[in-house]
């Protein structure tokens, strides 16, 4: 029986709110909302402080995307679930760099909203479709260097949207899939800037068996 | 040879007129070095050692006149250098033998004819006429002075020659520099198209960014309608549908901007904390203000690698100035090629467009510091337009800073400080002016042509009626004659009919060669460095005019194959003796110097052709991208009308409480109208090109049909041509038919293979699934799994080898 999670939700739009709030309460193990506003100090002041995760929206009421909230809340060592509108592979990046657990697209959260704020609580990553598309195409010289097989769950992940298809079509397990995609954020973790939570993901993923020691 | 060529700003002409000058000098100096060192074995009337003596001073000369051209500095050696030819020409009675002038074996008459034709590279066209006659006439004293009488000197002696040569190559130098100015325009053109083109992304991406912010929040609320996750009882419900309405009625209204925010949403730490406000100001020029400031510090964080900056706010009367530093590693802007672009255009091109100016300020390891002034403090046209032409510049590393006076006419920056101009200038609607390149080069080939036949009709021709007697079989000479004659005429009709020599170049080469060779064998011995062998000076040029296409190497080489088998001849016909090999080696050295200087203006020409057209091609592309964005945008425009029409009346329904949210119907309407919000706001600004437009019409009118498709686009795929296209759009849309439910589809490029996937759940009647056969290059597989059919069609862009 695993403890309850805790979260808070940064978001302007009051129906994201209620949506967000219904599939913590339905999730297993349930997902406690401490806060949920349209401020970022929600989730640095108040009942909100205390979260495990923050379910944070990029735009908050701008053309351009809050990156300053996000670096803030990595660098003081919150786990974040960008939960955004905002597809283009650069913003996208930008939040994995910083250091964001997961980013997932506003189109994504009833599948995969969930998940994300769960692995969060574990200090895991969570690699929705779209964020494994953005990150199989990355070409930027920066990124990290990928193997062929990573690369292709990725994009089988992108393209059916179902572990269950994907370990289906390249005749793997699901665990197997999972593990792929878990590899391929560690990389980056280890790749992107440095922030409290990549020593987390790098240390969960050596625990995990995901990396050898000797990859790093 | 030459590889690249600076661009912009009379570049090309500049570049000419430099290479020009070096070239010209090169070839005169090593010429020039070349025949002295033959001079005093030519059997000078003042004896060899004071001959010796001023072919050891005329070298040194050469030496620094040479230094003179390549260091640019036009003092007064380039003023002295043909007194001192002239010099040379007159004291003829001194340094050459009278029998050797007649003969066209004086070295004098080489290095004053060269002079006279290279001096045409780097003299205006009066001060190289002035020179030419000079010389000539000091040559003519000086074979008169010898004991020459003057017609003897102007036909024997190639006084003649002087004037015209000079006069041929006066026509060459106009020629490259006109070829020169059509590139420099070519390119000016260019880079102002792709000024135009990077204001107009940056204006796109703006208006983009805003309608998603402001249409984000309907998408949001019929998003979580479509899932079910409004009752339709929520107290909050009314307000959010009235603010979406609002917006979606007024889209225009956006949230004033705040410099503060602006601040917070960048990755840089700015000083000082918090960020003043913006000053009362017009809309617009908030808005422009607001957005370059994003843009300089989104460049400090990319750039400056400090990731802080210090922002200062200088009201002024009516008006604002920003200060931006940072105290990053700045860089050099003389060291950045006036004419390129990037991101910058985004900061000039927003000022330029709202009245304001962008400054900027930086040179390396002394930060940079950005101005934005509005209104612009300066409205002078030029000035002004020199400020957007130099921001507008970026190569990396920060921007430029805007120095010096740009010359108002130039259409770019006019463009930049009036984004409203720029659009009225709609590319492709503008004609296009020829490209040069090919015409410039035909008028090359055909002066060289004629430069040729005249030589051989008048010159050769002249001197085997004067000789012809001396062949021992003398109707021979004219096989040989005509044999060359018809390969020059050969080339003069190629170059009409626009053709190169291509497949009969060798052959031809091959030929001229043998009739060369012919013309040799049939002389006496005695007559091999006479003017009896008039092939010894022509064969070269016809090398010119064969390889005129083909790298300077092959025509050197050609040249290089006729001077050994002459002095091969010489050889075995016994006459390697000092004296005919020092008359061979001033032939040699006369004659094929002009050849390769010939040549190497051709090289010239090609390089600057070949940059024109590289340069039209480039504005070409610049021209068609800026066409399909400015498509898109319009469809996007197009679209978001319609939707507008579709997503309104569904909203007042909610509103109103004639439809309820918990209605399945009304569910799955509001899912489907918020999937298409979501698109259109979505994706590249510029479009993904036309197999993204198609893919999301197939998704349109799937959705009309009541499917719900989730459309996903990764990195944006390279563009398959149309049969491709048709394959690949024939594919999805065969699966989004016999579709039902949900529907994803899928776009992304795998490295360089363009993979399109479509996942959905088949009706009834049309399991199993049969792909449309593999067409065009196009492979496809399929997967079916608990109910559900997987499609994935790919197609490899390349092929692997």
């Amino acid at each position: 029986m695993a403890a309850a999670v805790t979260a808070v939700i940064v978001d302007d739009h009051p129906a994201i709110v209620e949506g967000v709030r219904g599939w913590c309460a339905a999730a297993d193990p349930p997902i406690t909302v401490l806060a949920a506003g349209h401020r970022p100090e929600l989730a640095r002041d108040g009942p909100g402080a205390g979260a495990d995760v923050v379910v944070l929206d990029l735009f908050l009421g701008g053309p351009a995307p809050g990156f300053a909230v996000l670096r803030d809340l990595v660098e003081t060592g919150r786990r974040v679930v960008v939960y955004s509108q905002d597809e283009t592979p650069e913003t996208v990046l930008g939040c994995v760099d910083l250091g964001a657990s997961s980013y997932l697209a506003k189109s994504e959260g009833a599948g995969h909203l969930v998940a994300a704020v769960h692995a969060a609580a574990r200090d895991e990553s969570y690699t929705g479709p779209m964020l494994g598309g953005v990150l199989a195409g990355d070409r930027r010289p920066e990124r990290p260097v990928l193997s062929a097989r990573e690369r292709q769950v990725l994009l089988a992940w992108f393209e059916s949207e179902s572990k269950t298809l994907v370990a289906h079509r390249l005749h793997l397990s699901v665990t197997t899939v999972d593990t792929y995609i878990a590899r391929v954020r560690t990389k980056y973790a280890d790749a992107g800037r440095p922030a409290p939570s990549k020593a987390a993901l790098v240390a969960r993923a050596l625990q995990d068996g995901l990396v050898e020691l000797s990859e790093l | 040879m030459i590889r690249t060529l600076p661009v912009g700003d009379a570049g090309t002409t500049r570049f000419l007129d430099r290479r020009g000058r070096r070239y010209a000098a090169s070839a005169r100096a090593v010429v020039g070095i070349l025949s002295v060192g033959l001079a005093p074995f030519a059997g000078p009337p003042a004896g060899p050692w004071l001959c010796a003596a001023v072919a050891v001073a005329f070298a040194g000369w050469n030496l620094v006149h040479l230094h003179w051209a390549r260091t640019a500095r036009p003092a007064g050696a380039g003023r002295i250098d043909p007194l001192v030819v002239a010099a040379l020409g007159l004291a003829q009675p001194w340094l050459v033998d009278p029998e050797l002038v007649v003969l066209q074996l004086s070295w004098v008459s080489v290095v004053v004819s060269f002079t006279a034709i290279t001096v045409q590279w780097y003299r205006p066209p009066l001060a190289g006429a002035v020179i030419a006659v000079l010389l000539t006439a000091a040559y003519l004293g000086g074979c008169l002075l010898s004991g020459i009488g003057l017609a003897e000197a102007l036909l024997a002696g190639g006084g003649a020659w002087m004037p015209v040569g000079a006069l041929l190559s006066r026509l060459l130098r106009v020629l490259v520099a006109r070829a020169g100015r059509d590139a420099d325009a070519l390119l000016a053109d260019r880079f102002a198209r792709e000024r135009i083109a990077a204001t107009e992304s940056a204006r796109r991406t703006e208006q983009r960014r805003h309608w998603a912010a402001v249409h984000d929040t309907a998408a949001g609320t019929l998003l979580m309608v479509g899932l079910g996750e409004v009752s339709g009882r929520e107290p909050w419900l009314p307000g959010q549908l009235d603010r979406d309405i609002a917006t979606l009625e007024d889209p225009s209204g956006g949230p004033a901007p705040s410099l503060a925010r602006t601040v917070a949403r960048s990755r840089v730490r700015v000083h000082p904390e918090p960020a003043p406000s913006y000053p009362e100001l017009p809309a617009h020029a908030l808005t422009a203000l607001d957005g370059a400031v994003g843009e300089v510090l989104e460049n400090v964080r990319r750039h400056a690698g400090t990731g802080a900056a210090r922002l200062r706010l200088h009201p002024r009367d009516g008006g604002v100035r920003i200060e931006i530093t940072d105290d990053g590693g700045g860089f050099d802007p003389a060291a950045v090629p006036r004419g390129r672009i990037g991101l910058r255009a985004s900061v000039a091109g927003r000022m330029a467009g709202a009245g304001g100016r962008a400054t900027v300020l930086s040179a390396p390891g002394r930060g940079t510091t950005v101005l934005l002034d509005w209104p612009d403090p300066d409205p002078d046209p030029t000035t002004a337009t020199a400020t957007a032409t130099a921001t507008a510049t970026d190569t990396g590393p920060a921007a430029v800073t805007a120095t010096g006076p740009v010359a108002a006419a130039d259409p770019a920056a006019a463009a930049v400080r009036d984004p409203a101009a720029a659009r009225t200038v709609v590319p492709g609607r503008t004609p296009d002016p020829e490209t040069p390149a090919p015409r410039l080069l035909r008028g090359l080939r055909l002066a060289q042509s004629l430069v040729v036949l005249i030589v051989i009709g008048v010159f050769c021709l002249g001197n085997l009626l004067a000789t012809v007697e001396l062949y021992p079989v003398p109707w021979t000479a004219w096989i040989w004659f005509a044999g060359i004659a018809a390969v020059a005429l050969a080339d003069l009709a190629l170059v009409r009919a626009d053709r190169f020599w291509g497949a009969a170049r060798l052959p031809a080469a091959a030929f001229v060669l043998l009739m060369s060779f012919g013309a040799t064998l049939s002389l006496p011995a005695d007559e091999l460095v006479r003017p009896a062998h008039w092939t010894l000076g022509v064969t070269g040029f016809l090398g010119v005019l064969l390889f005129c296409d083909r790298p300077l190497r092959r025509t050197v080489g050609f040249i290089a194959v006729h001077v050994a088998l002459m002095a091969g001849v010489l050889v075995v016909r016994g006459r390697a003796d000092p004296a005919t090999l020092v008359e061979f080696g001033i032939v040699v050295v006369g004659v094929e110097g002009l050849h390769l200087a010939v040549a190497l203006g051709a090289v010239a020409l090609r390089t600057v052709a070949t940059e024109a057209t590289a340069a039209a091609a480039a504005r070409a592309d610049v021209v068609t991208g800026e066409e399909v964005a400015q498509r898109v945008h319009g469809d996007r425009e197009q679209r978001y009308a319609a939707l507008r029409a579709g997503v309104l009346p569904l909203l007042r329904a909610l509103r109103d409480g004639s439809e309820s949210p918990a209605d399945p119907d009304v569910r799955h309407r509001a899912a489907i109208e918020s999937a298409r919000l979501r698109r259109l706001f979505a994706g590249a600004d510029d479009g993904g090109g036309a197999l993204v437009g198609e893919l999301a019409a197939l998704v349109e009118s799937a959705e009309r049909r009541g499917l719900v498709v989730r459309f996903a686009v990764a990195a944006p795929a390279s563009e398959p041509p149309a049969p491709v296209r048709r394959v690949l759009i024939g594919h999805a849309d065969a699966m989004l038919l016999a579709a039902t439910g949900t529907a994803r589809v899928a776009l992304h490029d795998d490295d360089g293979e363009i993979v399109l996937s479509v996942l959905a759940e088949l009706g009834p009647g049309h399991t199993p699934w049969t792909a449309p056969g593999d067409a065009a290059g196009v492979r496809t597989a399929i997967l079916e799994h608990e109910g559900r059919t997987w499609l994935e069609v790919r197609w490899q862009q390349r092929s692997p080898r």
